[in-house]
Parts: structure tokens; sequence; C-alpha cells
């Protein structure tokens, strides 16, 4: 047989397996977990569980999918408990830990749904504050003004009003949102999620200078591996819209000055909201290893 | 003019060949961690160990080992390893022999010059070892040239591991051996010992002719020819000075006990001897491998049981470390009670026991505190262990 004949029929039998398999409709480790996300965005922990164990099974190497089949598995047990918990601050660490799995995977419907019933069952700065985060995550920024808004001392933080700055600016009271912003727009807080809402209320309301210089440092203080997903973040929020830019194009070409750990734990989430994920600089101790030799 | 046989300078570069050829194959092919062998690690770990029961970084107890059978050796027969098995001290040999070949001469130092120069490997020493004990960390591992090699470039070496590097290879190229003789920080480790070296280079002054050949041939410039025993403790035993001895000097040099009359000791003695407490040390680790990260909860005894796990990913102290966090969670996978971890990190699954209260957890509970997630207040984040144990399934994956 020459060669011709050879390549010929090697590409036939390429083109036939492959409609096979197309025929047959298989789908790829890759796009089950893809549907796993898109399903868990939608709350349904259970549809994205099924779709990230048939990931894990199909690419049982992949240690990205087992990872979120142990996490799903964890959330829907821990999410079991909430009802069955009685006692206050118990039943408020549950639901913290539930609220911030709903806000890494963007899973705000679920979050505010947890929210309403936190702050009606605490009734809290912070618990307004997390509902009012949640309220502007869906773009329901009223909403977010009406909880801020009555919040009265101690119980208002630079953070409620920073948040209460961004639902006002996006309501159009864009002169309150000012005076918010001069009071409180620059926190001297090493909070990255402070300093995130802090350029966010910047952005919106005509400082764009200063909210580049803010993002910059929630940018450096992130973990890298946790960086891209922010950024992305970041440039999809409507508020920080000012920064996008060419003059701002170095805003999102900042690195991690976090330095690696030899830490044995990853982040979940495939999503940061309001700088969650970063951490401070001080608390990533630890030189590199050698894990890898 | 035909060149002098020399048989005993070919039999130390075949052991030396050998045993960098081993280091190159064992890094290279095999991808072993060859860092576990490194006798200086053993003297960087001793410290932490001794406080805390745990090793410095991917280090294991095998260093130890191989630092003590290094001990042994340079109490008999001074620094043999330098001569015979050191790494670097083979690619600084070849060095100087093919520039010599290339025409470049080695250039003489002055004795007092090079007795200055070969003090600088105590300051070395103790910069690394007090960096290294104070910190628990091999804080110099990064500008070591001998990691460069044995890491395959590791992910922490910097750029200055090269520059020390290139600049050994320029100075071996004109002078013999200068890191082994005057900066190699394990060097000043083995001196106290090697000066203590039960075997020496005995000069019999009746057949010496005074020819001083003996003095060039020397690696390490010891004026053999002036003294009547070599009790240096730079002396390599590579019996390089009495190959050097000519025929009607024979006999004159010779390798020997300190006992008068004792019998000399033929090369191919001391290669034994070396091979022998090299394969003693390698025997130890498999036969007795202590384990190199130990942390224990202090709490009353009653009723222990032991669980062993393979686990992947713990690689490392700085893993391992959080792995102890894992089992000391506070979550409903709290264990309670009396625990002890005792780990062999390492590339793939590493070996750990876990010793707990029978009481109050069993081996079911240590696996899902090692490998369930956790949500992390501070963070505000869901952490997910990066540990898998070896047979555990909880989530019917099936591999």
């Amino acid at each position: 047989m020459n060669l011709r004949k050879t390549i010929t029929l090697l590409a036939l039998c390429l083109g036939l397996s492959s409609t096979a398999a197309a025929l047959k409709g298989e789908e790829k480790p890759a796009e089950f977990f893809d549907r796993g996300l898109a399903v868990l965005s939608k709350g349904d922990l259970d549809g994205a569980l099924k779709d990230f164990m048939r990931a894990a099974k199909a690419d049982p190497e992949n240690q990205v999918y087992r990872k979120h089949v142990a996490l799903l598995h964890r959330v829907r047990q821990v999410r079991g408990r909430l009802d069955a918990t009685a006692e206050k601050v118990q039943w408020d660490q549950i639901a913290q830990s539930l609220r911030a799995f709903y806000v890494q995977f963007e899973v705000y419907g679920e979050a505010l749904a947890l929210d309403k019933l936190r702050h009606a069952k605490l009734g809290t700065g912070a618990t307004a504050v997390d509902l009012a985060d949640s309220y502007l995550e869906l773009n329901e920024n009223s909403e977010a003004v009406k909880v801020l808004s009555v919040l009265e001392a101690p119980r208002v933080t630079p953070r409620s009003q920073l948040l209460l700055g961004i639902g006002l600016a996006r309501t159009g009271e864009t002169e309150r949102a000012k005076r918010l912003a001069s009071k409180h727009g620059r926190p001297n807080d090493m909070d990255s999620r402070l300093l995130f809402d802090a350029a966010c209320l910047n952005a919106l309301v005509g400082d764009p200078q200063v909210a580049a210089g803010q993002l910059i440092s929630v940018f450096e203080r992130t973990p890298a591996d946790l960086l891209p997903r922010l950024k992305e973040y970041s440039k999809r929020r409507a508020d920080l819209a000012s920064l996008r830019g060419e003059k701002f194009a170095g805003v999102w070409k900042v690195a991690s000055r976090v330095k690696a750990g030899c830490g044995g734990c990853t982040s979940a989430g495939s999503g940061c909201s309001s700088g969650a994920g970063a951490c401070d600089m001080d608390k990533s101790g630890g030189g590199d290893c050698a894990e890898d030799k | 003019m035909k060149t002098k046989a020399r048989p005993r300078r070919a039999t130390r570069r075949v052991v030396q060949a050998a045993f960098l050829a081993l280091t190159v194959y064992a890094v290279f092919a095999v991808g072993a961690n060859a860092e576990l062998w490194c006798p200086f690690g053993g003297i960087e770990a001793i410290y932490e160990y001794v406080q805390n029961g745990s090793m410095l970084c991917s280090l294991g107890v095998s260093n130890f080992y191989i630092l003590g059978a290094l001990l042994v050796m340079a109490l008999v027969m001074r620094r043999a390893f330098c001569g015979y098995m050191c790494p670097i001290g083979t690619v600084s040999e070849l060095l100087s022999s093919g520039a010599g070949r290339l025409g470049i001469k080695p250039r003489a130092v002055r004795p007092g010059v090079d007795r200055g120069l070969s003090l600088l490997k105590y300051p070395v020493l103790a910069v690394i070892l007090y960096f290294s004990w104070t910190t628990a960390e091999l804080v110099f591992r990064g500008y070591d040239p001998c990691y460069v090699l044995i890491s395959r470039h590791g992910k922490d070496i910097t750029l200055w591991a090269y520059v020390i590097s290139g600049a050994i290879v320029l100075a071996s190229l004109v002078v013999v051996v200068p890191f082994c003789r005057w900066l190699c920080p394990l060097a000043a480790v083995l001196n106290p010992f090697s000066r203590l070296g039960w075997t020496r280079i005995k000069r019999h002054e009746k057949a010496c002719t005074d020819c001083k050949l003996c003095n060039r041939a020397c690696l390490m410039a010891i004026p053999v020819a002036e003294v009547s025993q070599v009790k240096h403790a730079r002396c390599y035993a590579c019996y390089d000075c009495i190959e050097a001895c000519p025929p009607n000097a024979k006999g004159s040099l010779t390798l020997e006990s300190p006992r008068a009359g004792s019998r000399p000791w033929s090369q191919v003695q001391v290669i034994g001897v070396m091979l022998l407490l090299v394969a003693m040390a390698v025997g130890s680790s498999f036969a007795w491998p202590l384990p190199s990260f130990v942390r224990e909860r202090e709490a009353a005894v009653v009723n222990t049981e032991q669980v062993e796990l393979g686990i992947l990913n713990m690689t490392c102290r700085g893993k391992t470390s959080t792995l102890w966090s894992l089992l000391e969670r506070e979550d409903e996978f709290a264990i309670d009670g009396y625990l002890k971890l005792e780990a062999w990190p390492g590339p793939g699954f590493a070996r750990a026991r876990v010793t707990f209260d029978a009481d109050s957890t069993d081996g079911t509970r240590v696996k899902e505190a090692i490998t369930s997630p956790f949500f992390d207040a501070g963070l505000s984040s869901w952490e997910i262990p990066i540990f898998e144990i070896e047979g555990y399934d909880p989530y019917g994956l099936g591999e």
C-alpha cells in the first residue's frame, strides 16, 4: 500500500470515529464541569454535584473536578445543618459559611434569600451590610439603600457607608454619594474588601484616579491564583466601567505581590465578590517550597 | 615521553564518576528527591529536629543517616568523601584537569594566603546555620550551587545560584578545587572530625628521597614532604601523593593507622569502607525510617489507636504543617482528645501515621478531617484541602 492510500485510510478512520462520537452525543469532562458551574449559578446544588461527579469520573486525574465534588458535598451537608441548628450564634456561623459559598460562586439569588433570613432573625449591622451587598449584586439598588439608610450608630460602619454610597450613586443620588465618598472613600484600612468597595464608589462618583489606585492595591494583595478571577469579576462590574479605558490599562496588568507559601489548601470558587478571596500580605508567610522536586 | 601510569588516580576517577553519574541519573532520569541524601541538609535540619521533631522543608531523616556516615568516615579516613563522592569536588577536579590539558596552568596560591582563605568556610557555615536554625527554613537553598543540580533548577533557585556556580567553574579553571578548599560549609563541619582521623599518610624518612613530588601532587596543598605524618584535616585520602612517589622512593608514603608497624591501607580498603558506610546509612534510612515530622497534642492518653495513611500532596514540611492544622480543625470534623501525627513527607503518596484517642474518634473521622473542605471565617472563604488519601473514596468517584 502506498503512502497516499495509507493517509487517506487513516483520515477516513479519524473522520468516522469523530462522527460516531458526535452522533452518540459524548460530552467531554470539561463540558460536564462547565455545565455544573452553570447549574450551580442558578442555585441547583444537587444538579451541579451530579455534573461535577460526571466530570470527575470521566477525568479522574483532574483535581479541580474532584475538589468541586468535595466542596459541593460539604456545602450540602452544611445547608442541611442550618435548619437543624437552633442556637443563634452557631446558626449564624453556618449561615455565614453558606453565604460565603454562594458569593464565591456568584449564586446571588441564594445569597439574597439567606441574607433576608439572617437579617430577619438577627437584625445586626453585619447582616444589614450583607443583605445590602446581595441586593447590590443583583442590581436591586433601591432595596440596598432602604436597608442601609435605616442603620443607626453604632451599627453604621465604613463598609455600610460605602455600600450606601454605591447604592445612592446607582440610583442617581450622586450628591449624597459624593458626600459619602469624600467622607469614607479613602479608607486607611488594609481590608481589601473595604478598598474594593471604596474603588467602586470613587469610580461611580467620578474619581477614577483614586479608584484605580485602590483597585491596584487590592490586586496586589490578592493571591496569584485568585487574581485572574477577581480581575474578571472587576471587569464585569459596571461600577468600574470608567477604568476600562486605555488610560487605566495598567490597572488590569497589576500582578499579585502575595508570595506563594507552602500551604496545603486551595481557595474555592469561581468568582470573587467585593474583593473576597483577597488576603492581607502578612497572612501569606512561609517560604517557597520544593514540592515539585 | 610516556606518561606515568596512575592506576590509583584512575580508580578514584571511576568512583567519582560513578557517584556523579548516580546523582545525575537519580535526579534527571528517576526524578528523585536527591536533597534527601544531602549530608549538609542534616546539619541544617538538626536544630529544628531536636527542638520540634520536624525536618526542614522536604528533607528527611536520611539526611541524618548520611551525615552520620560521613562523620564516621571522617573519623576513619579524613575527608575521603570529598575526594571520592562529592559531585562538586568531582566537577571541580575535572575542570582543573581539563584546563590543564588546554594549557591553562593552575595558579599556585601562597601557603599563607591559602591558610587565610581556607578559614572563610567557617563564617560561611556560621551564617548558613544561624539563618537556617533561627528561621527553620533552608534560606540559602536558592543560592546553593549543588541545589541547582539536584533540584533540576528548582522553583526557589535564584540567579545568584548560577552566578556562584559560574564563579566556581571559572575559579576551578585556574585554581585547584577552590570551593572545596576555601568555601565549602560541609568541609567546615567535617574538618574537626577529620582532624581526629584514625588513618593518616605516613612518610617513612628512610625510603623518602625528598623529591617533593608529593607536595606538588596534593590537591589540598598539604606539604606532605615536610611532615612525618599527615594529620591535616583537609587530607582527602586520595592516594595522589603516594602515587606521585618515584620508583626509587617506593614505600616512602603509606596510609596507615597510628599504631607503629601497622599494615598500610590499600585504596581498595578505603573505597570498601566508604561504600560500606554509605550502604549502612542508606540501609538504616529504610530499616529505621524515623518520621521527619512529628506533632503531638497533649492530652490524657487513655486508649489509643493508630491509622497508617498514604497521603498525596504531603510533599514537604509546610504542607505537613497544614495537614496537622486540618487534624486540629474546630468544625464538626474536630478530633477530640489525644492526637499525634508522625509523617514522612515526600513526592507521591507519602506516609503518615496518626495516633488518636479511640474512645472519642476513629480512623474514618481522621480521614474526613484531612480531606473535607472547611470554612475559613477569617478570609470568609471555603478552603479545599489538597490532600488525598490512598484508597479513601468518600464520594464514590472510583479510579
